[in-house]
C-alpha cells in the first residue's frame, strides 16, 4: 500500500502539511536529477514571481543537518498559513550512508489559499526511517493512474500524474540544460570565471548548447537526449579539454545510440572534438539505477586507456561520449559541478557586496529585501549544485568501493559524514572516479572552494549584522580550523617522501598505473595548480572578507595571505622559467605582471589600512576603497590565471618536471598558513623570494604580520590565528581550543570528531536549537578532508595519486561546512518583511539585473515595468516591447479585450514594421527557454495569425509583410512548422488583397464581445411601401428632369430609406476611422471616409428639410412637409431624427421675428439652439415614454390638415413640443448610455454638421478616442446600438 | 448598469484533440457562424454574455489547440480555467480516448474530483460516420462520475448553447457550494474564537468588546 503523508517518517520537528504525499523510487542518480529538476521546477516557480523559499536538506541518520536557503523561517513558522502566498520547496534529505538511495524529496508548492497546496514528494523506498513500505513502493511502470494518494481531504495527486510530471521535467532538463535565465546567467558567470581562471575546463559547450534549438525530448532522463554539441571556441586543444571522466553509461541501452566515432565526427566538425582517456578500468555497475524511467543504467566496461570521444558535455556533470575502440556511445560524468558551485558562490560575494551597501542606509529596506531575495536564490542554487555534486560523489564512492573492496577507510567514510560534508568532499569523488590523465589541468584545490563556502557562511552573518546581531567571525573560525589542522597535514607530507620523487610524466602520455600512483604533487604543474588554487582561495577570502565588516587587522592578515600565495605562484613560475629559459619568456613576462598586480593589491590594502585607524570604524563604510581593493584582487586573479595558463602551455610542450622538494614543501607550508616546524628554508629560490615578500608587506605598515612573514614562523602565525577570534565580538570562537578534529588514523569513528567539534560551533547560531531540525555538524574525517583537496570542478585533470589518498595525508582542508543553512534560515525568521517581499519578482529581477553587465544580456528581459495600468487593472499604456510582452505573455491566458484593443490601435503609436520586429525579438528572446518559452512562442505565432487574419490592413501594414513572411518561413518553421505554413499562406493572401477585408471568419467580432440578443422579435420592421408612381417620380427627379417633393412619398417609406442609407454608411465605418481623430483631418487621404459620408448625409438631409419647407411660399403649406418629417421620425433612426429635428431651428426657417428678438438679446451667443442643446436641455424633462403611436400621429396630422390656421407662435410651440417628445424618447431609448454619451450627437444641420468634431462635443469624442486603447467592447456596443443607426 | 455589476465572469476552456470541432463549436456558440474550413487553432479567446438561470454571466471561452503541436500550454489553460468542455468527435474513437488522459491531467491539476466539466460528442450530424456509440460515450461519462454528456452538432447548432450553459451552471453550483463551506468554516472559526475568548481573561474582554460592537452595530441598523 502506498503510505500517505501522515505515514512519512520525517525528522521530528519538521512539520508536514496536510497535503498529499507521493513517493517514488529514487535512486542515487535519479535523486539528483530529481533535485535538479526540482530546481528547475522551482525556477519555474520563480519565474512566476515566486521564490523557492525553503530548501532544507536534512539527514535523519546523522541527526540531521539542514541546508537551507530560506525565507519561510526555520522553526515555528514552518507551518504555513494558508493565506501566505509564499511557496517553498523543501527537500528533506533523509539518508544514511549506506542507504544512499533514499532521498526524500518533497516539494510543496503553495498556492493562493483557494487553490490549496500542491505537493509532490519523492522518496526512495529504501529509506529506513520511512514507516511506509520499503520495497513495495509503486514504480512508474505500473499503471498507476488510479492510485490517487488521497488524503483525508480527498484531494489526491495521482501517482501517474506525478510520475509524468517528473518525467516531463526530467526530459526537459536533459534536453536543454540552460533552460532558464537563471541557468544562463549562471553560465555567463561561469564563463567569466573561466576567463579569469583559465586552464580549467572551459565550457563553451554549455553555452552553445543554450543557444541550440531544443530538440524533441526523449523519454528518458535526458541521458540520450542531448542536443548536438557544437564547440564554438576553437581555442581548446586536447590538453585544455581534459577532464575527469567519472563514469560511463550505457551502450547497452537499446536505443541505437551506439555510434562509431567516425560516424559522429562526420556530423560535427572533428576539429573541436574532445577526447578523454579513461585512466583506469571501470567495471560496469550492473544494478539498474533508473527506477523512474524504468531503464537501466548498465554501464559499459571501460578499459584503461580507452579514448572517449565526447559529444556533449552536459552541464550537470555528465558527458555523452563514444568509446572509440568499441564504438559504444557512453555517458560520462564530467566534473563540472564543483566549478559551477564555485562560481555560484563567487556570485554570492557580489550579493554580499550589495547587501553591504544597502545595510549602510537602512532606509532602503525594500531594495535590501530585493538583494536578500537575490541572495537567497543564489544560495539555493549553490545548495542544489552541492546536492548534485553529492550525488556524483555517492555514485563514484560506490564504484570505487566496488573496485577496491579492501579499502576499509573508504567504506567507513562513506557511512560517516552528513550530507553537506559530503558535498564538500569532492576530492573523494575524484579519487573514486576514473581519472582522466591530462594532469596539467589541475583545478582549484579545495582551498578556493572552502573560501567560497566560507563566504557563503558569511552571507547570513552579514544579514544578521543588518538585523543588529553581531556575528562576524564564522569566517575566522573556518580559517582558524584550517590552520590548526595543518600540522597534521605537514606531518603526513613528511611521512612519505619515499615515493614522491620519481614522477616525471609527460602530459600526453596516459598514465600507467605505476606512474599514476607515483605521480605526486611535487610536479611543477601540480604544485602550480595547487598554488594557484590556494591563491584563488585566498583572494576569494580576501574579497569576501573585505566585503564583510572587518577590522584592519583582518584585512592585513588576508592581504598577507593572498600575497603569500600569489608569491608562491610566482616562485613556481620562476622555477619553471629557470628550467627552460629559452622558451619561457612569456612566462617570465606573466610572472612579472603578476608581481605588479600583487604589488597593486598590496598598495591598495595598505592605503586602506593607513586610512583607517584600528579603533576607527571598520572599513566597510568606505565602499569606494573597497571596490578598488576588489579590483586589484581581481586583477591579481586574472594575471595569476594568465600565468598558470602560460606555464601549463610551456609544460605541455616541454614536459613536466618535478619541483625541488623544498620548494614544493615550501608551497605546501605556505598553503597551510601554518608551517609547523618549518623545514629550514634552504632553497635559494625561496630565500630570494623572501625579501621581496617582506618588501611587499612591510610598507603596508602591518607590523605584526609582516614580521611573521619575514620570520616565516609558524608559531607567530598561530598566535595571530588565535588572537583573531578573540578580537571579534562574537562569543563564537572565544576560548575554543585551536585543535579540531585531527583524526589520528583513518579508522576514526565518525561520531568522535563530531563530538569534538559540535560544541565549538554551537555558539554560532543559538537559534539552531529552536529550529525544528537539529543538524549536528560532523567535521570531516581526515579522509574526507584529504579527498576534498584539489577537486577540480571542471573536470580538470589533476590526478591525485591514489596512494596519497590512501595514506592519511591531509592536505589543506579547512572547510567547516560553512554552508550551514541555518543562518539564512534564521535571518529569514528575523526578517518577516523579507517573506512578504518574496512575491515580488520584479524587485528580484531588478536586483539581479544589477549584478553585472555580462549577465545583463542573458538576464530575462522583462518590460513589465514599462506598462501603465489603470485603476481597474487594465493596461493603459506602455512601451511597445512591454505591450508585446504582455500580448504574448507566457504565463497568463490571453486577455481577449486587450489583444483586440491592441490590434485596433497599434497603428496609432507604432507601425507595422516595428511591431513585426518587436514580435520577432520577443520570439527570439523566449526561443531558448523551454518551458515558458513554448507558450510565448505560440502566442507570438497566434498574434501574427490573428493580425493577418482579421486585422491586416494592407495599406499600412504592407511593409511588415515581408518581415512577417521571412520570420514565418525561416524562424518559425523550425519550431512550429504547421503554424508557420499557415502564416505564410496568410501572408500570401494578405499581399493580394488591397484592403483589409479578409478573414476566414467574421472580421470584427471574432474575439469580441458578442452582444446580447440583437433582435427583438417585437421590433417593427417596415416593409417597402412605394408605389410605381412614386418610383417614377423619384427616377425622374434623380435624372434631374423634375422636382419631387417629399410629400410625394409616404413618410414611413421616407424614414425607411433614410435609415437604410444611414445604416449602410454606418456599418461601413472601419474602426480605424475613429481612432486618433482621423475624421477631423482635413486632408483628402483621410481614412475616415465613412464618417465623412455620414456627416455629409446629415448636411444634405438638413438642406433637404430646409429646402422642402421653404420651397412653399405659403406658411400653411410649409406645415405640410413638417408634419411629414415628423412622421418620418417614428422609426427610431436616431441620426435622421436629429438632422430633421434640427432643421426648423435653422436660420432660414426660424421666423424672422424670433431672429430679430434674439438679435436684441446680447447674452445669447448662439444663433439658434441646436438639436443637441435641445436634447441636453430636455433629456431630463419629465416627459418620458414612447412617442404617440402611429394612429395618434396620424390623428394629429389630420388635425393639422384640418386646422391649418395656427398662429406662428402656436406652430412653433407645437414644433417644440414635438421635438421635445422626440428627444425625450430618444433619451429614453438610448441604447448604451456610455456609448451614446461618448459619441457626440451631430450638432445639427447646415455647416455645423461638418465641423462636428471641433466643438465641445468633438473634444469629448477626442478624449474617448485618445485613451489609447479603445476598448473593443465599446466599439461593438456602439455598433450594435439600437437600430445600428447612431452615427459616429 | 446595476445588472452588469452583478455579472460574473467564468473562464471556460474547450479541450479535446485536434479536429474534433472545438473551434466550430465555440464559434457557433459565440458568433452563430459555422466555420467551414479547418484551420488549426493555436488559441482563441471569446467573450459572451449569456443568461444562466436568471443571472447574467460573461463567459470567457478559451478555444485551445487540439493539435499535438500546440498543446504546450494545456496545463496553463487547465490552471486558469474554471469550467471545461471536453470535446471529442463521435466519428473518432481515439479522440474520446485522449480525453481520458486529459481529464486525468485536469483532475490532478485541479486537485479535486469536482471540476465542472461536460463531455461533448461533437459532429452528431455525421451519424453515418459514427465511430463512438452513444452508449459508449455515455458509459465514459458515467465512469467519470456522472459527468453530463451531450451530443452536439456545431454545424446544425444542436445542443451548442446547452453545453456551455451546463458547464456554466456547474461552475455556479460549485461556487454556491464553496460559499456554503466557507460560511460554515467562518462560523466554526468564530465559534472557536468565542470559546477561546471565554477562556482567557484578556481574550474574553476583547471578545466581549467585539461582540458588543457587533451587536451594537446591528441594533443601530435596525433602529
Amino acid at each position: 500500500m502506498i503510505p500517505t503523508a501522515s505515514q512519512w517518517g520525517f525528522v521530528p520537528g519538521v512539520k508536514r502539511h496536510g497535503a498529499d504525499a507521493i513517493y517514488l523510487p529514487g535512486t542515487r542518480r535519479t535523486s539528483s536529477k530529481l533535485l535538479e529538476v526540482s530546481t528547475s521546477f522551482a525556477r519555474l516557480e520563480l519565474s512566476f514571481a515566486i521564490i523557492p523559499s525553503i530548501l532544507d536538506v536534512n539527514t535523519n541518520a546523522a541527526r540531521a543537518s539542514i541546508l537551507t536557503t530560506s525565507t519561510l523561517a526555520s522553526s515555528g513558522k514552518e507551518t504555513h498559513s494558508s493565506g501566505s502566498t509564499t511557496p517553498f520547496l523543501r527537500v528533506t534529505h533523509a539518508r544514511k550512508h549506506r542507504r544512499r538511495d533514499s532521498i526524500t524529496f518533497e516539494r510543496v508548492l503553495q498556492r493562493s489559499a483557494p487553490e490549496r497546496y500542491r505537493f509532490i514528494s519523492v522518496v526512495s523506498g529504501e529509506s529506513a526511517n520511512l514507516p511506509g513500505p520499503t520495497s513495495k513502493h509503486p514504480t512508474p511502470s505500473q499503471p498507476s493512474s488510479e492510485r490517487s494518494l488521497s488524503h483525508e481531504s480527498g484531494r489526491g495527486v495521482t501517482l501517474k500524474h506525478c510520475v509524468e510530471d517528473i518525467h516531463r521535467r526530467l526530459a526537459s532538463y536533459g534536453r536543454s540544460f540552460p533552460d532558464t535565465k537563471e541557468e544562463r546567467r549562471h553560465i555567463a558567470r561561469f564563463d567569466r570565471l573561466e576567463r579569469a581562471l583559465p586552464y580549467r575546463w572551459r565550457a563553451p559547450g554549455a553555452i552553445s548548447h543554450a543557444r541550440n534549438p531544443p530538440i524533441t525530448p526523449l523519454d528518458d532522463f535526458g541521458l540520450n537526449s542531448f542536443a548536438p554539441f557544437n564547440r564554438q571556441k576553437d581555442d581548446t586543444d586536447q590538453m585544455e579539454l581534459s577532464m575527469d571522466l567519472m563514469t560511463t553509461v550505457p551502450a547497452q541501452t537499446p536505443r541505437g545510440l551506439a555510434v562509431t566515432a567516425g560516424g559522429r565526427s562526420k556530423s560535427t566538425p572533428p576539429l573541436y572534438r574532445k577526447y578523454l582517456r579513461a585512466s583506469h578500468d571501470y567495471v560496469p555497475d550492473q544494478t539498474p539505477s533508473f527506477g523512474i524511467s524504468g531503464g537501466s543504467s548498465v554501464t559499459v566496461e571501460l578499459k584503461k586507456g580507452d579514448i572517449i570521444l565526447v559529444h556533449l558535455t552536459h552541464a550537470n556533470g555528465w558527458a555523452d561520449g563514444t568509446v572509440l575502440t568499441t564504438g559504444a556511445r557512453a555517458h560520462a560524468g564530467m566534473r563540472r559541478t564543483r566549478k559551477s558551485m564555485l562560481s555560484d558562490l563567487s556570485s554570492l560575494i557580489k550579493f554580499q557586496e550589495r547587501i553591504q551597501e544597502k545595510v549602510v542606509d537602512l532606509n532602503t529596506a525594500e531594495s535590501l529585501e530585493g538583494v536578500l531575495e537575490g541572495y537567497l536564490t543564489k544560495v539555493f542554487k549553490v545548495v542544489n549544485r552541492a546536492i548534485i555534486f553529492l550525488d556524483f560523489w555517492i555514485q563514484n564512492a560506490n564504484e570505487s568501493k566496488k573496485l577496491r573492496p579492501f579499502a576499509p577507510s573508504r567504506s567507513q567514510s562513506i557511512s560517516g559524514p552528513v550530507l553537506l560534508q559530503r558535498i564538500e568532499s569532492p576530492q573523494r569523488i575524484r579519487s573514486a572516479t576514473l581519472n582522466m590523465h591530462f594532469q596539467e589541468k589541475m583545478a582549484l584545490t579545495n582551498a578556493s572552494d572552502v573560501e567560497c563556502v566560507q563566504m557563503d557562511e558569511k552571507m547570513p552573518v552579514e544579514l544578521d549584522t543588518g538585523n543588529g546581531v553581531t556575528s562576524k567571525p564564522s569566517h575566522d573560525v573556518a580559517q582558524h580550523e584550517r590552520r590548526t589542522s595543518s600540522p597534521q597535514r605537514t606531518r603526513s607530507l613528511r611521512r612519505k617522501p619515499s615515493f614522491l620523487r620519481h614522477v616525471r610524466l609527460p602530459s600526453w602520455i596516459p598514465p600507467s598505473p605505476a606512474l599514476h600512483s607515483a605521480k605526486s604533487d611535487r610536479s611543477a604543474s601540480d604544485s602550480l595548480e595547487k598554488a594557484h588554487d590556494r591563491f584563488l582561495g585566498e583572494i576569494g577570502s580576501f574579497i569576501g572578507l573585505h566585503l564583510q565588516s572587518r577590522s584592519s587587522e583582518d584585512l592585513v592578515a588576508t592581504t598577507h595571505k593572498s600575497l603569500e600565495t600569489g608569491m608562491e605562484i610566482v616562485n613556481i613560475l620562476n622555477e619553471i622559467w629557470r628550467r627552460d629559459r629559452q622558451q619561457s619568456d612569456d612566462i617570465a613576462e606573466a610572472s612579472q605582471l603578476m608581481r605588479m598586480r600583487l604589488k597593486d593589491l598590496a598598495s591598495a590594502a595598505k592605503e586602506l589600512c593607513n586610512q583607517s585607524d584600528p579603533e576607527d570604524m571598520p572599513a566597510d563604510t568606505r565602499p569606494e576603497e573597497g571596490r578598488c581593493l576588489v579590483a586589484a584582487a581581481t586583477a591579481c586573479v586574472r594575471s595569476a590565471g594568465d600565468c598558470v595558463t602560460k606555464a601549463h602551455q610551456l609544460l605541455d610542450r616541454t614536459g613536466d618536471f618535478e619541483l625541488d622538494y623544498e620548494v614544493a614543501k615550501d608551497c605546501a607550508t605556505c598553503s597551510n598558513h601554518s608551517a609547523s616546524k618549518t623545514s629550514p628554508v634552504t632553497d635559494g629560490h625561496r630565500l630570494q623570494e623572501k625579501p621581496s615578500l617582506t618588501f611587499r608587506v612591510t610598507p603596508l605598515g602591518l607590523k605584526p604580520v609582516s614580521e611573521t612573514v619575514a620570520l616565516a614562523s609558524p608559531i607567530k602565525m598561530r598566535n595571530i590565528t588565535h588572537e583573531r577570534p578573540q578580537t571579534s565580538p562574537s562569543p563564537l570562537t572565544n576560548g575554543t581550543p585551536p585543535r579540531l578534529w585531527i583524526a589520528p588514523s583513518p579508522s576514526v569513528a565518525d561520531g568522535e570528531p563530531a563530538k569534538e567539534v559540535t560544541p565549538t560551533f554551537s555558539p554560532i547560531s543559538p537559534e539552531d536549537t529552536q529550529s525544528p531540525v537539529d543538524y549536528p555538524r560532523k567535521p570531516w574525517t581526515e579522509r574526507e578532508r584529504q579527498e576534498s583537496v584539489g577537486m577540480s570542478i571542471t573536470g580538470s585533470t589533476s590526478t591525485y595519486p591514489t596512494s596519497l589518498r590512501d595514506s592519511m595525508n591531509s592536505v589543506v582542508s579547512d572547510s567547516t561546512r560553512a554552508t550551514t543553512p541555518d543562518h539564512s534560515l534564521r535571518s529569514a525568521q528575523l526578517d518577516p518583511a523579507m517573506l512578504s517581499s518574496f512575491g515580488s519578482m520584479a524587485s528580484m529581477r531588478s536586483s539581479l539585473t544589477k549584478s553585472s553587465e555580462g549577465e545583463a544580456e542573458i538576464l530575462e528581459k522583462t518590460y513589465a515595468h514599462e506598462l501603465l495600468y489603470a485603476k481597474d487593472g487594465q493596461i493603459q499604456g506602455g512601451t511597445l516591447r512591454a505591450l508585446v510582452e504582455k500580448l504574448t505573455s507566457s504565463t497568463a491566458t490571453p486577455d481577449a479585450s486587450f489583444i483586440n484593443a491592441f490590434y485596433l490601435t497599434f497603428r496609432q503609436f507604432t507601425n507595422a514594421t516595428e511591431l513585426a520586429k518587436t514580435l520577432q525579438e520577443r520570439y527570439a528572446h523566449v526561443a531558448d527557454s523551454k518551458e515558458r518559452g513554448a507558450a510565448a512562442r505560440l502566442r507570438v505565432c497566434n498574434f501574427l495569425k490573428g493580425w493577418l487574419e482579421h486585422h491586416w490592413d494592407q495599406r499600412t501594414d504592407a511593409e511588415a509583410l515581408q518581415i512577417v513572411q521571412t520570420f514565418a518561413a525561416e524562424i518559425l518553421r523550425l519550431q512550429l512548422p504547421t503554424a508557420a505554413q499557415r502564416l505564410v499562406d496568410l501572408c500570401e493572401k494578405a499581399s493580394h488583397q488591397p484592403t483589409d477585408s479578409n478573414p476566414a471568419v467574421s472580421v470584427n467580432s471574432k474575439t469580441g464581445l458578442s452582444g446580447v440578443a440583437k433582435h427583438d422579435s417585437n421590433t417593427f420592421i417596415p416593409l417597402p411601401d412605394i408605389s410605381k408612381g412614386q418610383l417614377n417620380i423619384s427616377h425622374a427627379a434623380s435624372a434631374g428632369k423634375s422636382y419631387c417633393s417629399i410629400l410625394d412619398f409616404e413618410p414611413l417609406e421616407l424614414a425607411r430609406q433614410l435609415t437604410l442609407i444611414d445604416s449602410d454608411i454606418f456599418c461601413a465605418i472601419q474602426p480605424d476611422e475613429l481612432l486618433g481623430l482621423e475624421f477631423t483631418k482635413r486632408t483628402d487621404d483621410s481614412r475616415a471616409i465613412h464618417v465623412r459620408q455620414i456627416t455629409r448625409l446629415a448636411t444634405d438631409l438638413a438642406h433637404l428639410v430646409t429646402d422642402s419647407i421653404l420651397r412653399e411660399a405659403d406658411v400653411k403649406k410649409r406645415a405640410l412637409p413638417n408634419g411629414h418629417y415628423l412622421l418620418a421620425l417614428q422609426l427610431d433612426d436616431h441620426a435622421a431624427k436629429t438632422h430633421v429635428g434640427a432643421c426648423p431651428n435653422q436660420t432660414p426657417i426660424l421666423p424672422r421675428r424670433a431672429q430679430s428678438r434674439r438679435r436684441r438679446q446680447p447674452q445669447l451667443q448662439h444663433p439658434a439652439p441646436t438639436a443637441c442643446q435641445l436634447s441636453s436641455k430636455h433629456s431630463d424633462s419629465p416627459i418620458r415614454g414612447p412617442l404617440p403611436h402611429r394612429p395618434d400621429l396620424r390623428r394629429r396630422r389630420q388635425q393639422r390638415h384640418q386646422v391649418p390656421a395656427t398662429t406662428g407662435r402656436q406652430r412653433r410651440e407645437n414644433q417644440r413640443r414635438q421635438f421635445r417628445q422626440a428627444h425625450a424618447y430618444r433619451a429614453h431609448h438610448r441604447p448604451v448610455a456610455g456609448a451614446s454619451d461618448a459619441l457626440p450627437a451631430p450638432r445639427g444641420a447646415g455647416t455645423e454638421g461638418v465641423d462636428l468634431a471641433r466643438g465641445r462635443e468633438g473634444q469629448g469624442y477626442g478624449e474617448w478616442v485618445c485613451t489609447g486603447l479603445v476598448s473593443e467592447e465599446l466599439r461593438v456596443r456602439a455598433q450594435e446600438g439600437e437600430g445600428g443607426a447612431e452615427s459616429g | 448598469m446595476s445588472r452588469s455589476t452583478q455579472q460574473r465572469e467564468y473562464h471556460i476552456v474547450v479541450l479535446g484533440s485536434g479536429g474534433v470541432g472545438k473551434s466550430c463549436l465555440t464559434a457557433q456558440f459565440v458568433q452563430n457562424v459555422w466555420i467551414e474550413r479547418y484551420d488549426p487553432t493555436i488559441e482563441d479567446s471569446y467573450r459572451k454574455l449569456i443568461e444562466v438561470d436568471g443571472r447574467q454571466v460573461i463567459m470567457e471561452i478559451l478555444d485551445t489547440a487540439g493539435t499535438e503541436q500546440f498543446t504546450a500550454m494545456r496545463e496553463l489553460y487547465m490552471k486558469s480555467g474554471q469550467g471545461f468542455l471536453l470535446v471529442f468527435s463521435i466519428t473518432s474513437l481515439s479522440s474520446l480516448h485522449e480525453l481520458t488522459d486529459l481529464r486525468d491531467q485536469l483532475l490532478n491539476l485541479k486537485d479535486s474530483t469536482h471540476v465542472p466539466l461536460v463531455l461533448v460528442g461533437n459532429k452528431s450530424d455525421l451519424e453515418d460516420d459514427r465511430a463512438v456509440s452513444r452508449a459508449r460515450a455515455f458509459a465514459t461519462s458515467q465512469a467519470w462520475g456522472n459527468v453530463p454528456y451531450y451530443e452536439t452538432s456545431a454545424r446544425r447548432r444542436q445542443n451548442v448553447t446547452e453545453v456551455f450553459v451546463d458547464v456554466c451552471r456547474q461552475i455556479m453550483e460549485g461556487e454556491r457550494e464553496g460559499a456554503r463551506v466557507r460560511a460554515a468554516e467562518a462560523y466554526d472559526r468564530g465559534y472557536r474564537r468565542r470559546r477561546r475568548g471565554e477562556e482567557g481573561e484578556e481574550g474574553s474582554t476583547w471578545a466581549r468588546r467585539r461582540r458588543r460592537q457587533r451587536r451594537g452595530g446591528t441594533r443601530c441598523s435596525i433602529l
